[in-house]
């Protein structure tokens, strides 16, 4: 039953990923003053990047290399298959959110594997890069989530937080704890989705689109997948987890979840991303250590001090 | 000091026309001034042959077969305006036409 | 090299996103850190001072239009007084302006460009595509004077092609207006949190090294370096407008000083048109048509520079007396400005090199000029900049 919904779920999340894609690419441009593409071009890039030749460098860990967009993708697109059915109350595995954020860990990872098994000095460079920024800003994001879903939905599951916030209001409006963990929350979602700011690993004109340098095709279409599927999930498990609404029926709270996912991403990816420069390697680390962990150390300690 | 200086200039951008447009895909145009210069138009009725623009054209993009008849090369030519400047007929001129598209370099060259 | 230290040779183009143009620096980075960068050129020869010894002396002043995209007016410019200066032809009055404004236009447009190529490089695309979007209404000027945004076509020896209308004047003295504003905004953008993070400190060139390495242009003002050949050396009609420009220099070499540099260059260049377009002289005078031209200019040499928007651009002329050029050589100011880029880059950052390497604004195929041909198999090959020190010394 769980798989069908999972296999149900796959296409829904993929398409909502690509279309946030396009809505991103419009406003960004809009933002810019300029026309921008049409909302459906990740759909348009995407088909016609699978209708390429497959290149695979010599020198590449040949196995490696094929495999990991696909598998990246394929972790990606569970991860949020899974956060649609345990939004729809389907999946009530205690602990899923951790799941999913690992899940998400692990696709980013073996894409930067991937990408490095190319034999391309740039995208080591990415790799090394790639992996200090994974653990500056992936910790306090947990944190975060913990804080978030531990208050009143224990087991740490998407349902039990989604059935809490269904009595008492979304948990960033409702509580000191849930606004924090949410502010340090956005903050991560720009390095999962790998968009300026804190792009270092991918950027373009210092290590010329890093692990991703070499795929190409077929690769790069499933490589831009799972990057786009982990940056809408990301989104959309801040929005259930922070800011569902009770609306009354079921699927008008889905809709209105997702759109909240877009408006958080619009926030802390596309206008983020829009108004400020590049950061360096080291100033990301740095970064995380402090202002994104403060908001989650903080909000652990709300939700402590609350109960006690 | 300060972060985000560019914010509101963005951000008012959003609401605004935006400056780029969807050409070609939409039959909109950017019109070019009337001193532009493009594509040659050149009336071989006036032309007395002096050769005077073969002389000035810096690319070598007007060919002279026999009798003096001259032919342009708009593949080479660089559209500098100086053999129209020079022609003491005015039988050359370079008009707003900016399009030029063409599928290979022979169609090109016919023009 | 020390034990345990290990090194990765980056290729740093020739075809890279930050570069644009097929320039190859070969950096040796240890992890983040670059060790060594060694500069190649070598790939977009294209052979200009040995076509301009096959044309007439008209003919090269639209070639010398093509060695830059960007500053296609300050070649020209320089071209035309070198030649004016063999055969002692003097403009009228109002051509001097003429040029003398479209450089300033020019000098706008560049700059403005420069900043967007900034943000590029940092990752801001607002400031790129807000610096390319003001960037647009200069060219719509100088095309609705000129008939072209770029290869305008303006100079003539002994004059100009065009001239400036009133309407256009009109426009031009709103673009003044529109130049102070976007020259405040980008100082106010540059001083950004996150811009600046990334500017300052980042690729310092002291003044020595600014004067040792020749460096020209904002690079040498930024490092310090107080020269400007519109005030040192004035031509057209720099002369004139002496007293309503100031030279920005600053003294702290970074990229972030050569930003604010160019920033303030803006202004200054406003400052001039407002000056310019105040004073422009009325004795309109059409150029000697180029058959003239070509039996005036008698046998002679003669040297001319302009301030292009990049720093000191500098043309050599020998002319044959029979209308054709013996020799042509042209110095491009980013041809000065590499070896200080050289130095720039030592131990910065990897991230912080496409930054450092935009900051002198850098315009390769304009520089290349330079090709090591060995005289025996008549081979050639490509020649970095540390090799060509070698051989020349200072002389280059
Ligand atoms: S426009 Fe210039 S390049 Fe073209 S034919 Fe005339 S002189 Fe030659
Ligand atoms: S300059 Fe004019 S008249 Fe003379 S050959 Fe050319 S087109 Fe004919």
């Amino acid at each position: 039953m769980l798989a069908l919904e999972l296999l149900a779920a796959a296409p829904l999340i993929a398409t909502a990923s690509l279309l946030y894609d396009g809505v991103d690419r419009k406003v960004r441009a809009r933002m810019q003053g300029r026309v921008g593409p049409p909302l459906v071009q990740p759909f348009y890039d995407f088909v016609k990047l699978l209708s390429k030749d497959r290149i695979v460098p010599r020198a590449s860990a040949r196995l490696i290399y094929t495999t990991s967009p696909l598998l990246s993708s394929a972790l990606a697109v569970t991860a949020g298959s899974l956060l649609l059915a345990g939004l729809a109350g389907s999946l009530r595995v205690p602990g899923d959110v951790v799941l999913i954020l690992s899940l998400l860990t692990v696709a980013s990872l073996l894409l930067m594997v991937g990408g490095a098994s190319s034999g391309n000095p740039y995208a080591a460079v990415s790799l090394a890069r790639g992996v200090s920024v994974l653990f500056s800003y992936k910790v306090p994001m947990m944190i975060s989530v913990i804080a978030a879903s531990a208050g009143g939905a224990p087991l740490l599951s998407v349902a039990g937080a989604v059935e809490l916030q269904r009595k008492s209001g979304p948990l960033a409006l409702s509580s000191v704890s849930g606004a924090l963990a949410l502010a340090s929350f956005l903050l991560c979602m720009p390095s999962e989705g790998e968009v300026t700011p804190f792009d270092v690993t991918t950027a373009e004109t210092e290590v010329v689109y890093g692990f991703m340098i070499e795929y190409g095709g077929p690769y790069l279409a499933l490589a831009k997948l799972a990057k786009s599927v982990s940056r809408f999930t990301a989104a959309l498990l801040a929005s259930s987890l922070f800011l569902y609404t009770p609306l009354g029926s079921r699927p008008v709270e889905l809709a209105a979840c997702a759109l909240g996912a877009v408006v958080l991403a619009l926030i802390s990816i596309t206008a983020l991303g829009t108004f400020v420069a590049r950061v360096r390697v080291r100033q990301v680390a740095g970064f995380y250590l402090r202002l994104p962990m403060v908001l989650a150390l903080g909000a652990l300690a709300a939700l402590l001090l609350g109960r006690f | 000091m300060g972060i985000g200086k560019i914010m509101k200039d963005a951000a008012t951008r959003l609401f605004r026309k935006p400056s780029t447009i969807g050409y070609p895909l939409k039959p909109e145009r950017v019109e070019v001034p009337d001193s532009y210069r493009g594509a040659i138009d050149f009336d071989p009725k006036l032309c007395v042959g002096c050769m005077l623009c073969v002389r000035f054209c810096p690319s070598g993009a007007i060919t002279v077969a026999d009798k003096r008849r001259i032919a342009f090369d708009l593949a080479r030519c660089i559209y500098c305006g100086q053999c129209a400047e020079v022609c003491p007929r005015k039988a050359i001129k370079l008009t707003k036409e900016f399009e030029l598209i063409y599928e290979s370099i022979e169609s090109f060259k016919q023009q | 090299m020390e034990v345990g230290r290990r090194l990765t040779r980056l290729p740093f183009g020739p075809l890279h996103p930050a570069t644009k143009e097929p320039a190859l620096l070969m950096l040796t980075v240890d992890g983040e850190r670059v060790v060594e960068a060694e500069l190649r050129l070598g790939y977009v020869y294209r052979g200009i001072e040995a076509l301009a010894q096959t044309r007439n002396i008209v003919q090269v002043l639209h070639l010398v239009e093509r060695v830059c995209g960007i500053c296609s007016h300050a070649h020209p410019f320089c071209y035309v007084q070198a030649v004016e200066s063999v055969a002692g032809i003097e403009p009228p009055g109002r051509a001097l302006y003429i040029r003398t404004i479209v450089a300033e236009l020019e000098r706008l447009q560049n700059h403005l460009l420069w900043m967007g190529v900034l943000g590029y490089q940092l990752g801001f695309t607002a400031l790129f595509m807000y610096a390319w979007r003001v960037r647009e209404s200069v060219l719509d000027i100088l095309e609705e004077m000129t008939g072209n945004r770029i290869m305008r076509g303006v100079n003539a020896i002994g004059g100009v092609r065009v001239d400036l209308s009133d309407r256009v004047k009109a426009k031009m003295e709103a673009l003044v207006k529109d130049a102070r504003k976007w020259a405040a905004f980008l100082s106010d953008v540059l001083h950004d949190k996150t811009v600046e993070a990334r500017l300052a400190g980042v690729g310092v060139l002291t003044r020595s090294d600014a004067v040792s390495t020749g460096a020209v242009g904002p690079t040498a003002r930024a490092s310090g370096v107080d020269f400007d050949v519109r005030r040192d050396y004035p031509h057209a009609a720099y002369e004139d407008l002496r007293g309503a420009f100031s030279v920005p220099v600053l003294s702290s070499g970074d990229a972030l000083a050569r930003a604010e540099v160019r920033v303030a260059e803006l202004a200054e260049s406003a400052n001039l048109l407002e000056a310019a377009l105040d004073t422009l002289p009325s004795d309109r005078r059409s150029p000697p048509p180029p058959h003239r031209v070509l039996r005036e200019v008698p046998e002679g040499e003669s040297v001319a520079k302009v301030e292009a928007p990049r720093g000191e651009l500098f043309y050599y002329a020998r002319t044959d007396g029979k209308g054709f050029l013996k020799r042509l050589r042209i110095r491009t100011p980013t041809l000065a400005n590499l070896p200080a880029l050289a130095v720039m880059l030592k131990d910065v950052e990897l991230a912080d090199v496409p930054a450092v390497y935009a900051s002198i604004d850098p315009c390769i195929s304009c520089t290349e000029r330079v090709l090591v041909v060995d005289a025996r198999s008549g081979a050639w090959r490509e020649t970095s900049l540390r090799e060509l020190g070698k051989g020349c010394g200072a002389a280059c």
